[in-house]
């Protein structure tokens, strides 16, 4: 049921224009960053100096960089991924029609979660795969921090992804949608800037902060505290929107 | 309104609770919690007590009753995966990807730490979490360090601190400048100013010891002083044995007992013979287990040659010439260490030591049940030990000794199969003095040997972090066309396959 779901939803949104021109404006702003970042590391290499105390330029000066280039761009693109996936069914009016069909609201949500998951790793890997392959061509790079990353990147895609379903179904307006996901995600990134410090901030930086259990992806290192907390946030915010799409039933 | 207000206190009140609740189990550390679960009490108990009429209606019909049992799932989901979080959290499972391990300690670190028993040992940095580049720069690198250190096992504390921000720790702790890392153990402390990996397991395994270990360097015979700072003094392998932990002091044998805390006992160039006594003192102590190191220059009388020799050490007739060196310095009387022996003492090095004016070493008859004798280090072959010294050019005459001459020799003795102590000879002092150590092999050299002698093998083995970099190269072109296909390619595609779509629908 879920699978059924799930090809449904991803077919529906690859015959969609707006998918597309979604994907090629995220990709666009991609391609520039990755072309700013490669132009600045590499500069930066035949000058000399500015990474001289860094011990691994190519992990510290491009790969880093990259993966934060991505994650902010999830930031930015995830909330309009999202906001029609359950918001649009209740203002096109196909939400009854969908509660009546003999799909179980947990297939209904699993299985938009997982579309959704499915073609951001498209995009993900099609935008990303570049980066590798210049590396490969044009030098040695160090391949398993970028394996890391992909890892980090397809953690938070699948957080931000339950919190958008999670907005979603909280309003039959795409907007309200988008806004709650854009200034939910971005307000638990900014919480980061509390981390500087020791109190009582700090520690709710440290433990409730996106960017703090998302960074150390990107530097080649792979907290078990993080990814349990990556997929804790994603199965909470489905176990959420699931119960919000089982209220509708009993309205 | 006053059911609004209501609600609203309720809502505040179920926020309340969940960010207890979730912080509970995810970080009971947190200050407030107290505070916060109350106000979660309150909120909650005054939605209930001012909105009863509508709350009681509510949860006895169908809808009251499902968002009830949904809330309860909700709840009981995030307690769920809020322990899940904190139990993975607390056993802190870790993969460094980066090349090299750059997140971790070395495994020799690790193997170090993994001995340490008895309490744990403290370890607090104060660093600035905020202001200039460098001070960022030094508290990132010590956030990496403090985290593999953490992480290497139970028996460190690790604990970070902003001197700006938590003044209270560092007025306790008596730090006023930023960098500095605190390692405490009970009374025993240390204090460290922004270490690398292998400065900080040293100064840990300083303070995890009961008793500091020392090299005693023999003084009161016109030996290399310690504290003079000058081309012929050991200040600087004084400091090199210093950063290994070990504590080093004179000490004038023919006056003083030689301490219980002896590792290893240096004899270098004394000008007066040490007296018959303190010969026997060390003679004592070595069949104790000590170990002496005897560095002579050319036609010095230490005193100490009857103990030598029946370690079956002595220093050759004539000077050491080696033609190899003299291609390169144009001084032949400075001979190049050409290949290290297999003892552990010196195994692993590759810099070539030069000494600096020496007398071969030889080994003089000995019973090989009672003692065995290694070869630390050698000339090339083509070097040989010159017994006229005066003689210009210096040429290998029929009676010198042809190469390869010893340098560096160690006896280990073991009369009736016990250890009864370690001897290492030089026939030079200057490879050890401050003018010697200049040389990286000299230093490695020495070092090592006076490591392994004060059995710090462990420490010493600890290798430079040689992370790898990665590398990667593009001329303009390169860039340019990897710049087209990022920038117009791929979004092109996409845009291509949109614009596609968007005419199917239109019927066009």
């Amino acid at each position: 049921m879920i699978w059924h779901v799930a090809r449904r939803e991803l077919l529906s949104r690859l015959r969609s224009p707006f998918a597309w021109v979604v994907a090629g404006t995220w990709l666009a702003l991609q391609g520039l960053m990755f072309t700013l970042i490669l132009g600045v590391y590499l500069r930066a290499s035949r000058d000399g100096g500015e990474w001289e105390e860094e011990s691994l330029p190519l992990l510290s000066g491009l790969i880093d960089p990259l993966y934060s280039s991505q994650s902010l761009l999830l930031l930015l693109f995830m909330p309009l991924l999202t906001m029609n996936l359950l918001a649009g069914e209740q203002r096109g009016g196909t939400l009854p029609l969908l509660l009546s069909s003999p799909l179980s609201t947990l297939s209904v949500v699993l299985g938009k979660w997982l579309a959704l998951l499915a073609y951001v790793s498209g995009l993900l890997f099609v935008g990303g795969a570049l980066a590798p392959i210049t590396m490969i061509w044009f030098g040695e790079p160090p391949l398993m921090p970028m394996l890391g990353a992909g890892l980090g990147l397809l953690l938070l895609a699948g957080a931000l992804g339950a919190l958008g379903l999670l907005a979603s179904s909280l309003s039959g307006s795409q907007l309200v949608a988008a806004v709650v996901t854009w200034t939910t995600s971005l307000g638990l990134w900014m919480l980061a800037v509390l981390e500087t410090g020791d109190g009582p901030a700090a520690a709710l930086a440290r433990h409730g902060s996106l960017l703090v259990h998302v960074r150390s992806f990107g530097q080649g290192l792979i907290l078990g505290a993080d990814v349990a907390w990556l997929l804790a946030f994603a199965a909470l915010g489905l176990l959420i929107a699931w119960q919000r799409l089982e209220s509708w039933r009993w309205r | 309104m006053t059911a609004l207000i209501a609600r609203l206190i309720g809502v505040l009140g179920a926020l309340a609770a969940v960010v207890t609740l979730g912080a509970l189990a995810a970080a009971p550390e947190l200050p407030g919690l107290r505070t916060l679960g109350l106000t979660a009490a309150v909120g909650l108990g005054g939605w209930l007590y001012l909105d009863w009429p509508a709350v009681s209606s509510w949860v006895r019909s169908r809808g009251g009753l499902e968002a009830a049992r949904a809330a309860l799932l909700v709840l009981l989901g995030g307690a769920i995966l809020s322990v899940a979080v904190a139990l993975v959290s607390r056993a802190d499972p870790r993969w460094d990807l980066s090349p090299g391990g750059r997140h971790s300690v070395t495994s020799q670190t690790a193997a170090i730490l993994a001995t340490l028993d008895g309490p744990p040992i403290e370890v607090t940095g104060f660093f600035m979490a905020a202001g200039d580049p460098v001070a960022v720069r030094h508290r990132a690198h010590w956030d990496a360090l403090a985290d593999a250190f953490a992480a290497a096992g139970p028996s460190l504390v690790v604990r970070t601190f902003d001197p700006d921000v938590s003044r209270r720790e560092a007025d306790q702790a008596g730090v006023t400048d930023n960098g500095v890392v605190l390692i405490s153990r009970g009374a025993r402390k240390e204090r460290l100013y922004a270490p690398d990996e292998r400065t900080l397991v040293t100064a840990i395994v300083r303070v995890a010891r009961e008793r500091t270990r020392a090299v005693y360097v023999s003084a009161g015979h016109g030996e290399r002083p310690l504290d003079t700072v000058s081309g012929l003094s050991l200040t600087d392998l004084s400091a090199e044995l210093r950063a290994l932990g070990l504590a080093v002091r004179p000490l004038d044998v023919s006056r003083t007992e030689i301490p219980d805390d002896a590792a290893v006992l240096i004899v270098a160039d004394p000008s007066l013979p040490l007296a018959q006594a303190a010969a026997e003192q060390i003679d004592d102590w070595l069949d104790g287990g000590g170990a002496l190191l005897v560095a002579a220059e050319p036609g010095r009388d230490t005193g100490l040659g009857p103990l030598l020799a029946a370690s079956g050490l002595a220093l050759g007739p004539g000077l050491v010439v080696d033609p190899l060196v003299r291609s390169v310095t144009g001084d032949a009387s400075t001979p190049m260490v050409a290949r290290y022996g297999l003892h552990a003492s010196v195994r692993g090095l590759r810099t070539p030591a030069v000494f600096l004016g020496a007398s071969p070493v030889i080994e003089a008859p000995h019973a090989p049940t009672e003692v065995t004798v290694h070869r630390l280090a050698e000339t090339s072959e083509l070097a040989w030990a010159e017994s006229n010294p005066g003689e210009q050019p210096l040429t290998q005459g029929a009676g010198d000794a042809a190469g390869p001459i010893t340098l560096l020799a160690l006896s280990e003795r073991h009369p009736s199969g016990r250890s009864a102590g370690t001897i290492v000879l030089a026939g030079d002092a200057d490879w050890l003095a401050n003018d010697g150590m200049r040389n990286p092999g000299n230093r490695d050299l020495a070092v090592r040997l006076l490591g392994a002698l004060a059995n710090e093998q462990d420490l010493i083995e600890l290798p430079p972090r040689d992370l790898p970099q990665g590398s990667l190269a593009m001329d303009w072109l390169d860039q340019v066309v990897v710049g087209l296909v990022a920038l117009l390619g791929i979004p092109g595609l996409c845009l291509g396959v949109a614009a596609g779509l968007w005419i199917r629908r239109r019927g066009m």
